[in-house]
């Protein structure tokens, strides 16, 4: 049972990645896309839907401390600087979607448009460093208590971890701008020759994370699987996407975003918050809620998701709808 | 200033500014929701219109606060993990699985019933869209349900058992039937209404005297004026009701509160540390002025509130001028009462995070002073920077009129469509492909 709230915790967390993917994407992808009028047509896209993307990372907090309530104090506490960074450019990000056309000004569109891409990329690569890190092990505080160090973040993995977040959102982004686009705009076809040369840069990078993970983690062929399993699915989303079959394609090219939490829990099982050293791990026994609490999850959170997983199909069918020019082709 | 007091400098900010935004979204997503169930009452289509209008400009204001509501509820979940690990190390069994429902129950669905909503504008059918923001105005409310349990919890520990220092719920009724629980609710309830309501006695009376858009606005102050004169009374009677029950599990408060001095005091300082030990057990004295000031605002208020609605039934706008300026002053008094109140009931808990249970000061995370203070500026900046954007932006469009507000604005709301009242939420009209084509 415990290992079941753990891993619905994960879920939430990759149900977030993989979603918000598109709008880590579109968001770098927007001082590119050209004139004022493309500029506003991309942020059109991504309007709608960003509010029900990000709410899975709030209730994968909730959750946590709910369900896993030391973990939660532990996690965030060790984490504490880059989850500072991580949440400052969240509400950043969304101010600039916000509030970019409440105003008519150009200065005041002109700040919102510079916002907007720096804060998607430290959003897509702050989660890729950040879970990178933790794949590999925190570092250890004095007092035994686990800390990711600055130096943690530039380890070879964290890296490669970043880079393959940036670039599979980047992919995620074009395809998704591409598929919502007139097709016949030159915004349309430059988003779909960037995703055709950004993909196969997107499986270069996870067939390093696969190596380097291996290389550093106590169960290598484990992370080896779920490393090669995303870029499967990314090669899928590259078959897909050229066959013009976009919606699955961007289902399958979300891979390498939600495969980090789940890096995360391979590498390491049970112990959920992992320590190079051995010294301050936290296991899954120790971490847990009693059940008392757990019970009183079960009984209102469980049938909620369910319900919530539903409103959001809803929600993505009424706004995600294909530009019929683009259907028909 | 020592890492404890940065962190509650921090939190303090945070969750005021956090609560600001939180009660105009309260108070008015109820509002939105009245005004667009009227809307569909009626089958006369002019009728339904001018309804409709209505929904689209406070539902417009509406919609811009939501925005740092989210935006600062965020800040909120992640700070207790990154500052106040101590209270999950004790506690988390307790608080935890309040606050979890209240971010799956509550925001998830109510963030997606939101989108849906706003974005809905003849995209949804007519009914669908109304039990929408019905949707969102009950979520919101359960989540203000929640977090007061953990907030009622925090003033008095009930239902709970201590094993090994960390404690161990032994009665969940108990905790959702919690007297502090409940009674600030009701007060809240209260509050929210009466801020929403002198909002739009605020806002109205603001067009009526540059003699604009009387007819929408008339109502409009009579409707708010209405609705703050029973958020004012709900506010006192629930307060007052509250303030006897605080005698009994919060002793130290109480006296504090009251305005107690010399041998008042020193009887609840002894009584305390009979109970707890030697240490100072009183919160500081000037909780006692945030309090006095929050009662006497709430009865200036009581009488004052009502005055405005004469001046919307008054033919001519003249008569009215005293009436038509009192609402500016109104709604400062009724903020600074909200935040009276809040520090009133947080710090009046000091030096206590749980009374009786466990102290702010053992409830710090292991964090430096250095970190915390790079937390809190940042979190102040940005949030306060964001807040000023925020409050500008509402002023903005309160003062463009019915026809600016922010959801008739086909390029915030791409999918809003091109504005047609008398279809409210609307079928979707017969040309929208051809409108969807032309993006
Ligand atoms: C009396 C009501 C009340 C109180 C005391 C609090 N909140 Fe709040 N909060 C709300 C009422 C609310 C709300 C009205 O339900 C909001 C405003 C806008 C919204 O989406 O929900 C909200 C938003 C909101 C969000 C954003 C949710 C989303 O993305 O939709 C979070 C994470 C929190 N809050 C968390 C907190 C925490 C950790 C609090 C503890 C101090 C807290 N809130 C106090
Ligand atoms: C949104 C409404 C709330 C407001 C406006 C508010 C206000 C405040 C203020 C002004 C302080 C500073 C007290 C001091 O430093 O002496 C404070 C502290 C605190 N409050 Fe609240 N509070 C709110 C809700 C809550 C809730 C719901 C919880 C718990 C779930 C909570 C937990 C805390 C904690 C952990 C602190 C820091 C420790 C302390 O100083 O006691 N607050 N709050
Ligand atoms: C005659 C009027 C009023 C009385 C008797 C009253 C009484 C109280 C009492 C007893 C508390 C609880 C303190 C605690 O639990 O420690 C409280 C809290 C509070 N008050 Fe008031 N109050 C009045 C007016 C107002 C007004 C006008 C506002 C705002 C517009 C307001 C806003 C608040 C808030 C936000 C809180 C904190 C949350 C809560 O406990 O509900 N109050 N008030």
């Amino acid at each position: 049972m415990d290992v079941f709230w753990y891993s619905l915790v994960g879920v939430l967390l990759a149900g977030y990645l993989a979603l918000e993917s598109i709008d880590f994407g579109v968001g770098m992808l927007l001082p590119f896309s050209g004139d004022e009028a493309s500029r506003a047509r991309m942020r059109r896209l991504v309007v709608p839907l960003f509010l029900a993307n990000e709410v899975w990372l709030v209730a994968c907090v909730g959750l946590l401390f709910g369900a896993l309530p030391v973990l939660e104090g532990a996690l965030l506490q060790a984490l504490r600087l880059p989850v500072l960074a991580l949440v400052c450019a969240w509400l950043l990000r969304d101010a600039a979607l916000w509030f970019r056309q409440a105003h008519p000004g150009s200065g005041w569109r002109r700040v919102w448009d510079s916002v907007l891409p720096v804060s998607s990329f430290v959003l897509a690569a702050g989660w890729g460093a950040v879970l990178g890190a933790m794949v590999r092990g925190l570092s250890t505080r004095a007092g035994g208590h686990p800390v990711v160090d600055p130096i943690d973040l530039v380890h070879p993995l964290p890296l490669v971890c970043a880079a393959s977040a940036v670039a599979a959102c980047l992919c995620q982004g074009a395809l998704f701008a591409a598929r919502g686009l007139p097709a016949d705009g030159t915004a349309a076809r430059r988003a779909a020759r960037l995703n055709r040369v950004a993909s196969p840069v997107v499986l270069g990078l996870l067939v390093l994370v696969g190596g380097v993970a291996a290389a550093v983690v106590d169960a290598p062929a484990r992370v080896a699987a779920v490393a090669g399993g995303a870029a499967l699915c990314v090669a899928g989303s590259i078959l897909l996407a050229r066959a013009g079959r976009a919606t699955p394609a961007l289902v399958l090219g979300s891979a390498p975003l939600w495969a980090l939490p789940l890096l995360v829990g391979v590498a390491h099982g049970t112990t959920v918050l992992a320590t190079r050293s051995g010294a301050g791990d936290l296991t899954l026994g120790e971490a847990v809620a009693d059940g008392e609490s757990l019970w009183l999850l079960s009984v209102t959170v469980l049938p909620v998701l369910v319900a919530v997983v539903a409103v959001q199909w809803w929600f993505w069918r009424v706004f995600a709808r294909v530009r019929p020019a683009v259907a028909a082709a | 200033m020592d890492v404890v007091d940065l962190a509650r400098l921090q939190f303090a900010v945070t969750a005021t500014l956090h609560f600001l935004f939180v009660a105009f979204t309260l108070g008015m997503v109820t509002v939105v929701a009245v005004l667009q169930t009227r809307a569909l009452r009626t089958s006369d289509p002019t009728e339904r219109a001018a309804r409709m209008r209505r929904v689209r400009f406070w539902g417009g204001l509406y919609v811009i606060n939501y925005a740092l509501g989210i935006v600062s509820g965020l800040t909120q979940e992640f700070q207790f993990g990154m500052n106040w690990s101590g209270l999950s190390h004790v506690l988390g069994n307790v608080v935890g699985a309040p606050m979890a429902v209240e971010t799956v129950v509550a925001f998830f669905l109510e963030s997606t019933f939101l989108g849906l909503w706003a974005f809905g504008f003849g995209r949804v059918s007519a009914r669908t869209h109304l039990l929408l923001i019905w949707g969102v105005a009950l979520t919101a409310y359960a989540s203000t349900f929640w977090i007061m349990v953990v907030n009622g919890f925090l003033q008095k520990p009930v239902g709970y058992a201590m094993h090994d220092g960390v404690a161990r719920v032994t009665d969940w009724s108990a905790l959702l039937t919690n007297g502090a629980t409940w009674y600030a609710l009701l007060h809240l309830t209260g509050v929210v209404a009466l801020l929403a309501g002198v909002v739009m006695c605020a806002v109205s009376s603001y067009h009526l005297r540059h003699g604009r858009d009387l007819d929408f606005f008339r109502p409009a102050l009579v409707h708010g004026s209405r609705l703050a004169g029973a958020g004012a009374v709900v506010t006192a009677g629930a307060g007052m009701v509250h303030l006897e029950t605080l005698e009994e599990y919060q002793p130290e408060k109480y006296a504090v509160v009251m305005g107690e001095s010399g041998a008042g005091l020193e009887r609840a300082q002894e009584a305390a540390r009979a109970a707890y030990g030697p240490g100072d057990w009183l919160p500081p004295a000037w909780v006692g002025v945030a309090s006095v000031l929050m009662l006497l605002l709430g009865l200036v208020l009581l009488v004052l509130v009502w005055l405005p609605a004469k001046a919307g039934r008054a033919e001519g706008a003249s008569t009215g001028r005293f009436r038509l300026r009192l609402p500016m002053v109104l709604l400062p008094m009724t903020i600074v009462a909200l935040v009276c109140g809040w520090l009133s009931r947080e710090v009046g808990r000091q030096p206590w995070m749980v009374t009786g249970e466990l102290t702010v000061r053992d409830a710090i995370g292991d964090v430096s002073a250095g970190g915390m203070l790079a937390s809190l500026i940042a979190f102040t900046l940005v949030l306060g920077g964001l807040s000023v954007v925020n409050f500008s932006l509402i002023a903005h469009y309160a003062r463009q009129g019915p026809d600016g507000g922010l959801l008739g604005d086909d390029d915030l709301f791409p999918d809003a469509g091109p504005r047609d009242d008398s279809r409210p939420g609307g079928d979707p009209a017969p040309d929208e492909t051809a409108r969807v084509t032309s993006y």
